[in-house]
């Protein structure tokens, strides 16, 4: 039980104090609320101004629980001062009807009641665990922000995650989720308020039930994620500008979008639309350089970190080490179109009756979303639609279900102003019936992720909270082995998400950034027949004095080409003379474009470390040595790999003059031994990458070859646990 | 005029972020390829000659060279697991008309098992091979052992080999 007090008390003394801070800014604001609003908007409007204080705490480096204690006093002892418990009295907004109070509180209550007790239990979401509360346990144990190479969601905009490490503090994994929750619930408010304020409480009624009884809107808001946050500040925004609000308010709400989520900037266009329509020039502005403000420290942090303000986006524009440009293509294109998903037109079922194929669902309900479209006949219902759409516009860059949040609001009022009144209480309660947990399991097949249970005993603690998460998940038995059988400060290289926040061990995920790429290349390169050094390309050429040599990628595959995303490697580079090898010297200066970083990597004389492009082939990519002096040559030898049919190259040289010209067209390909200590070879790099110990699953493609073939590679099994094996390199 | 202003700016506004490393020296070297291994022979190379016990002929044709009906290499491995035995062939027309099918693989005199050489054309097989067949440092006959040859002239031929060896 003290466990479950700690999780309230650190979720609570969070939206405690982010009220606060917003009653005081409302009281700025001088907006004129009505005594309805005024408490879920201080809310909403507390919470950038917290996440902002907790942002440059973590970048002084002072996250210490007692600093956090000291400063929601402080918050809370200001508000106290400035007026913000004193109860106020002022104009009401328009009422309920008596079936619709009746109706919309008990729905509420009961799925409020069901949300809490859902976000307390201990957390087990994929992403939640994983990196949301990962990279929150990583600050909260280093005090501030640390720079984390080996995992990308680390440079995703973190203002919520701001708030869940100030919940953390006090009541770990489940604080967190229930400050999520907090913003899952309070958006139904915001909705109800939203529609008294404009006449049609009806209206804001059922939509804010819509909304909340929503399946993977229920899952989505009782985890440690941040898409009903991103919901609820999206509707803030809109409710503001609607509000007339000060701009300098919204122009906060709107960063703070940014920093819950780089797609939410979209919700900065809807006041500046509504300031430009209005030629408000000056208020435009100062919306802008606010909402700029709010959201810059997360660009900065990524500057400085990672050397790309939009890390993990947009590494053509900004290169850097920590995302590969290939690996955001590869991403981003299969956000797009998720596995089995052949076309869009499967979207409308899966989002709402199915839900296998996208992570979750809307619930049959919202087959009825085109009848939004009948709400385009009132004002109210064009904001809405036009709302939706703007919220709407991002989804497409990824379609998993809870990636429609920021617009299901907005869709749910539409639906809500299209529907015959009479029809909504039945609706409404038909929903609510149908999104409860376990319903979708007795009228869909094989529904996706939701609810299943409300685990009233685990929330509470009267199950062991260990017990409880060893038994729902395999992989926080995983996390709890790594950290029972590595020492402290070890790297763990995996190769399968698992949930790192249960584990103080640094786990480098081989697909979550360009280190763990890396790290994961050396083991493929030794263990994939078409990744290894199995090709040496030869440039042969006349006998000529040269002051460097320069090898260009020559093919850009068009669109569709099955050699379209290619990336160019190579293992080595070496130039030769009358059948022998002029070694590198230090005079020489080596450079490529792109991945200058990784060029070191085709000169260090082993052949199972590679320069890559890290980018799809495209003609204009090079790999050049500049001699510092001049040398005669004959011939150069790249040692390369299979995995790359569509790389085409031309060698050009520099004359002593400094000019450079082309030499030689494709070179002659023929085979190279293989070395047979290329495992071990390569085991002793990723060693050298701060590597210590591998996390196998029996599921992961690399799990065959690795356990097989351990004493080749040089690593021994430590530990086991389910399908998971920990391997200690030698 | 104001577009490319903006433009200028723009890159560099980026150039400003990006941080991108200096043309540098190369790294000390940490290894060295061998090109002539003692675990695989590429027949197109003179320093194969030093792996073929018998059965292979001295002269390189492009890349490759004639096997015999018995052709025998010796090879020394530094790693034993994980290791297969590959051979790179080419059966010609001839030996089929010679009523060649197959050829036999033996390591340390041991069955690998038998390429399928009933049909003219490239070949390239690879067997995994025990790991208790190897010993490292230690020197290990291969045999190839064709069921058919044929004649050229006053030469005996089998197929043409490209190469062969242990490989990964």
């Amino acid at each position: 039980m003290p466990k479950a007090l700690s999780v309230l008390f650190g979720a609570g003394f969070t939206v405690l104090c982010a009220w606060a801070l917003g009653r005081m800014a409302l009281k700025r604001a001088r907006m004129g609320l009505a005594v309805e609003e005024r408490h879920v908007l201080a809310f909403m409007c507390g919470a950038p101004l917290l996440s902002l204080l907790i942002t440059g705490m973590c970048a002084a480096g002072i996250v210490y629980d007692g600093v956090l204690l000291a400063a929601g006093a402080l918050i809370l002892i200001a508000a106290w001062k400035d007026g913000a418990f004193r109860k106020e009295e002022g104009e009401g907004l328009a009422p309920l009807p008596r079936l619709w109070q009746w109706l919309f509180g008990t729905v509420f209550a009961i799925y409020a009641g069901v949300a809490l007790v859902a976000a307390m239990a201990p957390e087990i979401s994929p992403d939640g665990s994983g990196y949301h509360l990962g990279i929150v346990s990583r600050y909260y144990r280093e005090h501030g922000f640390a720079r984390i190479d080996t995992n990308m969601y680390a440079a995703l905009s973190q203002g919520l995650e701001m708030l869940f490490l100030w919940a953390f503090a006090f009541g770990r994994h489940s604080a967190a989720a229930v400050v999520h929750c907090a913003f899952y619930l309070a958006l139904p408010l915001l909705m109800l308020r939203f529609g008294q304020r404009i006449g049609k409480p009806v209206a804001g009624a059922a939509a804010g039930l819509f909304f909340l009884c929503a399946p993977v809107a229920l899952i989505d808001g009782t985890s440690a994620y941040t898409d009903a946050a991103v919901a609820c500040v999206a509707f803030a925004v809109v409710y503001l500008a609607e509000r007339e609000a000060p701009p300098w308010l919204t122009g906060m709400m709107c960063g703070f979008a940014y920093a819950l989520k780089y797609t939410a900037f979209v919700a900065v266009l809807y006041p500046l639309v509504r300031h430009a329509w209005r030629r408000q020039w000056r208020g435009a502005a100062l919306l802008c350089v606010v909402a700029a403000l709010t959201a810059a420290p997360w660009p900065l942090r990524n500057w400085i970190y990672y050397g790309n303000p939009a890390a993990p986006l947009l590494n053509r524009i900004w290169p850097n080490e920590f995302v590969h440009a290939s690996f955001e293509q590869e991403y981003a294109e299969l956000m797009r179109r998720y596995p089995e998903i052949e076309s869009y037109a499967q979207l409308p079922l899966e989002l709402t009756v199915k839900g296998r194929l996208l992570a979750g669902f809307w619930g049959p309900l919202f087959l009825l979303a085109p009848l939004g479209l009948l709400a385009l006949r009132s004002a109210a219902g064009r904001r809405m639609m036009a709302a939706a759409a703007l919220f709407g516009t991002t989804y497409f860059a990824n379609v998993g279900a809870r990636f429609l949040m920021p617009a299901a609001p907005f869709v749910s009022y539409a639906m809500a102003l299209g529907l015959p009144a009479p029809v909504l209480p039945l609706v409404a309660v038909a929903h609510a019936v149908a999104g409860f947990p376990d319903m979708p399991s007795k009228y869909m097949e094989a529904p996706g992720w939701r609810l299943m249970k409300i685990p009233w005993r685990a929330a509470l603690r009267i199950e062991d909270e260990q017990e409880w998460l060893a038994r729902q998940s395999e992989g926080h038995r995983a996390a709890r082995l790594v950290e029972a059988m590595t020492p402290p400060g070890e790297l763990v290289l995996a190769f399968s998400s698992m949930p790192e926040s249960y584990t103080t061990r640094e786990i480098a995920v081989g697909f979550q950034s360009g280190r763990g790429e890396r790290l994961l290349d050396l083991i493929q390169a030794a263990m994939y027949s078409d990744m290894r050094p199995v090709t040496e390309a030869v440039f042969r050429m006349p006998r000529q004095r040269l002051s460097g040599v320069r090898v260009v990628q020559t093919n850009t595959p068009q669109r569709g080409d099955e050699r379209e995303k290619d990336l160019w490697s190579i293992f080595e580079m070496r130039v030769f003379a009358g059948g022998n090898e002029i070694p590198p010297a230090p005079e020489w200066r080596i450079r490529a474009w792109p991945n200058p970083w990784g060029v070191k990597l085709a000169f260090d004389g082993l052949p199972v470390t590679r320069w890559r492009s890290w980018e799809r082939i495209r003609a204009g990519m090079f790999v050049e040595a500049d001699f510092g002096g001049a040398f005669d040559v004959d011939e150069l030898r790249l040692l390369m790999s299979e995995d790359q049919h569509g790389v085409r190259m031309r060698l050009e040289g520099k004359a002593r003059d400094g000019t450079w010209r082309e030499l030689a067209g494709e070179p002659l390909r023929q085979g190279f031994p293989v070395p047979l200590t290329l495992r071990r070879l390569a085991m002793q790099e990723v060693r050298r990458g701060g590597v210590t110990y591998l996390l196998v699953r029996e599921s992961d493609p690399q799990w065959e070859d690795l356990s097989r073939n351990r004493r080749a590679w040089g690593i021994r099994e430590t530990a086991a646990v389910d399908a998971y094996h920990l391997f200690q390199l030698e | 005029m104001k577009l490319a202003r903006w433009m200028s700016l723009l890159v560099l506004l980026q150039a400003g972020c990006a941080r991108l490393p200096a043309p540098g020296p190369p790294p000390a070297r940490r290894g060295a390829l061998d090109d002539h291994p003692a675990h695989y022979a590429f027949l197109r190379e003179r320093a194969a000659d030093a792996r073929i016990v018998e059965g292979i002929g001295e002269e390189i044709h492009d890349d490759w060279r004639w096997a015999a009906r018995r052709a025998v290499l010796r090879f020394v491995v530094e790693e034993t697991q994980g290791v297969q035995f590959r051979v790179v062939l080419t059966v010609p027309e001839e030996f089929l008309r010679a009523g060649g099918r197959r050829i036999d693989v033996r390591i340390g005199g041991k069955p690998l098992g038998a390429i399928d050489a009933s049909r003219a054309g490239y070949i390239d097989w690879r067997q995994p091979v025990p790991e208790e067949w190897l010993a490292p440092g230690k020197e290990i006959l291969a045999e190839l052992e064709a069921d058919a040859e044929w004649m050229q002239g006053n030469e005996r031929r089998g197929y043409i080999l490209g190469s062969a060896g242990f490989t990964l």
